[in-house]
Parts: C-alpha cells; structure tokens; sequence
C-alpha cells in the first residue's frame, strides 16, 4: 500500500495551520492535521480497519506538549506498531531542554526541529524540512 | 621540657667532672691553672651554646649551632691533651693529636658557617660579600706577611705549616662572620654575631701569636697567645648570652604571646610543613574535627581532610603561591571530612610565615550557613526554572500572533486601508520586539544552570568563531577586531562565547565612526585573567557605568540602536559564574573598555 500524504500533529491551532499553510504551497499530496495524540491514533486505526478514505502518511511532524496524549508517548506507540514503524517523524517543538530531545531520538525520532518565534522565520523552518525529507532525502513510499 | 632540662643537667655534670681531670693531672705543673682555663672556657662554650640551641634557636640556627658545639668539644679535648702533655712531660704523639682536633673543630665550624649561609645566598646582595671578603683577605694576608717576612716564621717547619693553615682558616671563618653580621635578615641577632666577629679575631691573633713563639722563645708569647685563646673563648660566651638574655628571650616572650593567641584564639588552626604533615593543631582544630592530638601532629596531612574533588585544585594554587611569594593569605571555601564521616564546607584560610616552610590554616565552619545558601539557591533556582518555564510558554502565542499578523497583511491587505496596514506593521514589529525580550530572558535564565561543562578553550579560536558568526556585521560597519596574547582558559565555552558576541557587538553598534575597531586584549595576573575589550566607540557617560549592567536598562532608545537591555546582563551573569568582575572605564566620544576577570584554577560548582 502506497504511502501519501503529511500527517501533523499539533494541537495549538495556528501552528497546525502555519505548518499546513506553508507545506500546502510545496505539495499537492494531503496533508492531514490531528490535534492530539489521540486522535492520531484513531487515524491510523480507521485505516488498519480498511478505511479506504484514510492513507498513512509519508511523513508526520509531531509537537511534544499536547494535552490527553503527549507527544513522547504517541512516538513510542507509532514506533512500535509495525505498519507506522518506518513513517519519519519529525520533532517540531518549542522545547529545547536536552533532556527532551535526547529522550526523543531514543525513543526514535528522525529529527529535532525547533519552532522560532518569528513568522518569517518559521516559514523558512518548514520550507527546509518540506526541502530536507521531500526534495533531497529518500523516504520509504509503502 | 624535662627532656631538655635533664639534657642539660647531664651536660653540666659532664663538664664538672672534666674539670677535675687537669687538676688530677697537672696539680704539679706551675702553668696548670692556665691550662685549666684554656680547658674549661671551651667547654663552658659548649654547655652555654648547647643551651642556646636547645632553647631559643630556629632551624636555621641550629644547623649552625650544632657543628659549632661539636667544635668546642673537640677544642676542650685538644687543650685536654695539651695540659695532660705539658704536666707528665712525656714524648707522646700527643700534639699531632691535639692540632688535628683543632683543625677538625676549625673545618666543622666552617662547614656550619657554609651550611647556615647557604639559603641566603640568593637573598643577600653581592655588595655585602665584598667588604668581608676585603677585611678577612687582608686580615689573613697581613698577618701571615707580618709573621713569615718580618718575624721570620720559617714557613719550611711543621709549626709554620700550622699556623699557615689556622690562619687561613680563621681568615674564612671570618669573612663568613663578617657576611652574616653585616645581612640586614639576620638583623635580630646582630650583637650575637658581632661577638662571633670578635671571637674569630681574637682566636687569628692568638694563632698568629703562637706560630711566632713556637719558633721565637725569646718573648713570652706563649703567655700572651694563651690570654688571647681565653679572651676568645670569652667572646663566643658573650655571644651565646648576648643572644639568649636578650634576643632570644625577647623572642620566646613574643612566641609565647602568639603561641597563647594560637591556642585560645577560638578558631580551629593548624600548623603544617612544606609536605602538608600538620605539626601544630589546638584543640579547638581537635575539636572540629573529632581526632586527637596523637592522632594528628606529625602524622596527618591535612590534604587527606579536604574532599578529593577540592584538593587537587587548593594544592596547585598554594604552590603556586608560594613560588610567587606575595605574602598574602589564601582564603577558598573546601569540603572537609571529620573522623565521623560528615562532610563540612569550611572557609579555609592559608597563611605562610615567612621565613620558613610553614604554613597556619585556619578553619571556619561554614555549614550552617551553607545550609541556609543552599536553600537561598533552591529558592533561586526555582525562580530560575519559573523564569525559563514562563519564558517558554510566552513564546507559543507570540508565534501564534507573529503568525496570524504576517497572515492577515498578506492575505488581507487589500481590504484595510492605510491606517490598518500601518497599524498592522507595527504589530508585526512589536511582536518581534517581545519574542526578542523573551529569548533574552530565556538566555538569562539559563546561565547558572549546571549543565554546562568547563573545558579549557583557547580564546584566540574562541574570537574567530564570535567574528564569524557575527560577520554580517562586522563587514557592514567595516569593523576592525584585533586581539592579542590571548590564553587557553577554563571556561565554559558556549557561554564565554556569548560574552565575547555581546561585547563585539556593542563595540560596533554603538559606534559612529567610519572604522569602529575593537581591541581584545589580555593581562595574566597570579590567580585570574584580565581581558580588556577596548573600543572607538561612542562612550558611556560616567553616571551609567553601573546602570548598564542592570536587566533591560537601555541608555539609547530602541528605535536608534536596537536591542533590549538584557546584553549586558547576561555577560555580567556569565562572568559571575566564572567567579570573576566585569567593570567599565570610558569616556565619551573617546571610547569604552569593558575590563572583566575570569578566576584562572576555577573549574565549575558541582
């Protein structure tokens, strides 16, 4: 089964909608927003049901602090469910404690990625990871 | 004490019974009383100095002291010898015997002489050893010319030979006399050593009186060089109680005084040697501590009492301050161990006395209120955490606002007008003026958390990377940045680096001339850094040079210069951390230097 699409996972609103905003300028595949951890894994759940409507994503970007699910806890689950496992994650948080980001890699993630303050440069952040994981890295496609 | 005393009383017996023995042996002999006296001075001179030595000298002294009893000995011995052959009148080898004891009593106390001189050799002034030299030369050199031209003294016979010898040895002995008593550091036993002076003169002229009547019996010499020897003999008892009445006891009474001041001053100290082993503790140090004298003196070092991650650093610096010798006390903050197993911060204090290899240590048990600074911490770091957390959550919805503005301008325009663009603008540029303040803040939060190691970077590389980094900058303004005789440092890089960044960067921007140049340079002082970040710039008036340092304190309004005050604050901070001082010097329209310190054997709280 072919993989399509962009999953995030954000649950502040305008970021869901900055992140989608600027990748939807690059590609024309869905890109799906999900507002906690919750309700990602009722999507990947629709779709190991046989959901036709529902593809897994090529690629999910994923904020740390989220209410009823936070983001380590879905990284985990997504990394340990076979169908999910090799779906690159990317970290895009506000939290740079090294804590945190050395628990992330353990746990599996592709990449760390910080959200900057300012618009502009926001952008230019989502431009280089649509850049980075689209343009000039290969992903797996099924 | 009674160790003392009863070596002295043995000492005394000793010269009592000797005494008696030219009396047994020469009560006959006319000149017996004389040989007696000649017998006697010497050894009183050994029972006298032997008390000295025992009492009051210090160690320097007593490596003198000690060759120069042995000398008397051997002296008494040899006049011993000489009353014994003069009474029996017997053909034994006996003057072979006797002259060697006396030569062998001359070398040693020229040895002595040598040895006591030696650690002020580097210390006294060349100029000093030219005058002795020129009395003793010539003194030596007159006597012998006077004996062997003008007396006559066949140089060919065994007593010519003799006396040539003494006389040289004397003339030595004198000028190393003569090199101590004129040294202003032995100044506290001056008349000790002018009579030493005396003696030695004394004893050249008895020498020189006695190699004539051993070849010229026409004048009663004999008579004459043996007053001389007991004239002699005399000085050297005057010097021993010129130093023990006077100096000496004067010095007791002032060691008395601080030995009182040591024992009941309250605070717990220690007396140690150049290999840390502690020789004094009071027992307030006892006390402290939980050990007992016989476990402690001449047996412990304190280094064992101070925590092995403390020691290694508290070790280099008294070394290095002993080579440099300011003279100043030491004072750090150590962990301590006591016998139970507890740990104390203490503030140790290091003091070297001067002229010795020994070094007080005082301790003041800090515990108490380390335990109050550790909650003062807790409390600031949870401030600090407060800080950083709310920092952090101010970000997200000024993203969110950055966001939604730069949204509504680009997709709305069209339908505001002029006022809403402008309106909008200004919205856009106050939000980034706010994320500004709280990345700052966020920054300074972040000093001072301990996660951040100290290596040891070098400073020059250091500045390459800031000049990199702020490149844009530098060739916009065409900015100059020089830097010299830079040190490897221990320092906490990332944060040293921001220090430099600030620094340069206000050099620069607060600048109005074509060519703003920043020198960097650096002074290495005994126990920190001094850098110096000199610029041309526009110069800070004198009322602001401690406002500046303060949080979001700006002297220029934003809208001129930029930034938002925190800069300065966190360089401040940074430089607290490394335990050292920031200050400026500057004068306006001239330029501004910014001095810091950073402190140099420092490596990070744990």
């Amino acid at each position: 089964m072919t993989k399509r699409g962009i999953l995030i996972i954000e649950d502040n609103v305008t970021d869901g909608l900055v992140i989608k905003r600027t990748l939807a300028r690059h590609i024309s595949e869905e890109i799906t927003i999900a507002r906690d951890g919750l309700q990602a894994l009722s999507f990947f759940s629709q779709h190991l049901k046989g959901d036709a409507d529902v593809v897994l994503p090529r690629l999910i970007t994923l904020d740390l602090n989220m209410p009823k699910m936070n983001g380590f806890e879905l990284l985990e689950r997504i990394k340990e469910n076979e169908n999910t496992k090799d779906i690159p994650i990317i970290i895009l948080t506000s939290s740079q404690l090294p804590d945190e980001i050395k628990r992330a890699y353990r746990l599996g993630a592709n990449s760390y990625v910080i959200k900057p303050t300012d618009h502009a440069q926001y952008e230019r952040t989502i431009e280089k990871i649509y850049e980075y994981w689209f343009e000039f890295s290969l992903i797996p496609q099924e | 004490m009674a160790s003392k005393d009863s070596k002295l009383l043995f000492a005394f017996i000793i010269v009592l019974i000797s005494a008696l023995l030219p009396l047994v042996y020469g009560g006959t002999y006319v000149d017996a009383y004389v040989e007696i006296a000649l017998f006697l001075a010497p050894l009183l001179g050994f029972v006298i100095g032997y008390y000295v030595m025992l009492t009051y000298a210090d160690e320097t002294f007593k490596h003198l002291m000690r060759p120069l009893i042995l000398a008397l000995i051997l002296w008494a011995m040899a006049e011993f010898m000489w009353s014994v052959l003069h009474s029996q009148n017997t053909e034994v080898h006996f003057p072979v015997a006797a002259e060697a004891l006396y030569l062998l009593g001359f070398l040693l106390f020229t040895y002595a002489l040598i040895k006591a001189l030696k650690p002020y050799t580097t210390s006294i002034p060349a100029k000093r050893y030219v005058a002795p030299a020129c009395i003793s030369a010539a003194l030596g050199i007159g006597v012998a010319w006077y004996l062997f031209s003008v007396r006559g003294v066949p140089l060919g016979e065994d007593a010519g030979y003799i006396t040539l010898l003494y006389l040289c040895l004397d003339a030595v002995i004198l000028f190393l006399t003569l090199v101590f008593a004129v040294s202003s550091n032995r100044g506290r036993a001056e008349p000790f050593w002018w009579y030493l002076v005396a003696f030695i003169i004394i004893t050249l002229a008895a020498d020189a009186t006695y190699g004539i009547e051993s070849v010229d019996t026409e004048y009663l010499l004999g008579e004459m060089s043996n007053s001389l020897y007991i004239l002699s003999y005399g000085m050297l008892l005057l010097a021993f109680i010129t130093f023990s009445s006077k100096e000496a006891s004067t010095l007791r009474q002032v060691e008395e005084r601080y030995y009182t001041l040591f024992k009941h001053s309250g605070a717990p100290t220690i007396m140690a040697n150049t290999d840390n082993t502690i020789l004094l503790a009071n027992e307030q140090f006892e006390e402290l501590m939980g050990y007992g004298k016989e476990d402690i003196l001449g047996k412990m070092k304190w280094p064992d009492l101070v925590d092995a991650k403390d020691r290694k650093g508290i070790l280099l610096m008294l070394n290095r301050m002993q080579n440099v010798g300011t003279g100043k006390p030491l004072t750090r903050e150590l962990m301590i161990h006591k016998r139970t197993g507890e740990t104390m911060y203490a503030s140790v204090t290091f003091s070297f006395i001067p002229g010795s290899d020994l070094v007080a240590i005082t301790v003041f048990d800090l515990t108490q209120r380390k335990k109050l600074e550790m909650e003062l911490k807790k409390i600031n770091e949870d401030l600090q955490n407060f800080t950083f957390t709310v920092s952090h959550d101010l970000k997200e919805p000024l993203r969110n606002i950055s966001s939604l503005a730069t949204y509504l301008k680009r997709d709305y325009e069209g339908q505001l007008d002029e006022m809403g663009v402008e309106f909008l603008s200004m919205l856009v540029t106050s939000v980034s003026t706010m994320s500004q303040l709280v990345d700052d803040l966020l920054t300074l939060s972040r000093v001072g958390r301990k996660n951040v190691d100290f290596s040891f970077v070098d400073l020059g590389a250091l500045i390459d990377e800031v000049c990199q980094d702020i490149e844009k900058i530098i060739t916009e303004r065409n900015a100059k940045i020089a830097y010299h005789d830079l040190p490897k440092a221990m320092v906490q890089k990332t944060w040293m680096k921001q220090v430099f960044q600030n620094l340069i960067t206000n050099a620069i921007k607060f600048n109005r001339t074509d060519e703003p140049t920043v020198e960097i340079a650096c002074e290495d002082h005994d126990f920190y850094f001094e850098f110096r970040v000199k610029d041309n710039g526009i110069g800070i008036p004198a009322e602001y040079h401690d406002r500046i340092f303060k949080l979001f304190e700006q002297l220029h309004p934003r809208e001129e210069y930029g930034g938002t005050g925190a800069g300065l604050a966190i360089v401040k901070k940074i430089i607290k951390e490394h335990r050292g001082d920031i200050w400026v010097e500057s004068e306006e329209g001239v330029g501004t230097t910014f001095i810091f310190t950073i402190e140099k054997f420092f490596i990070g709280e744990a």
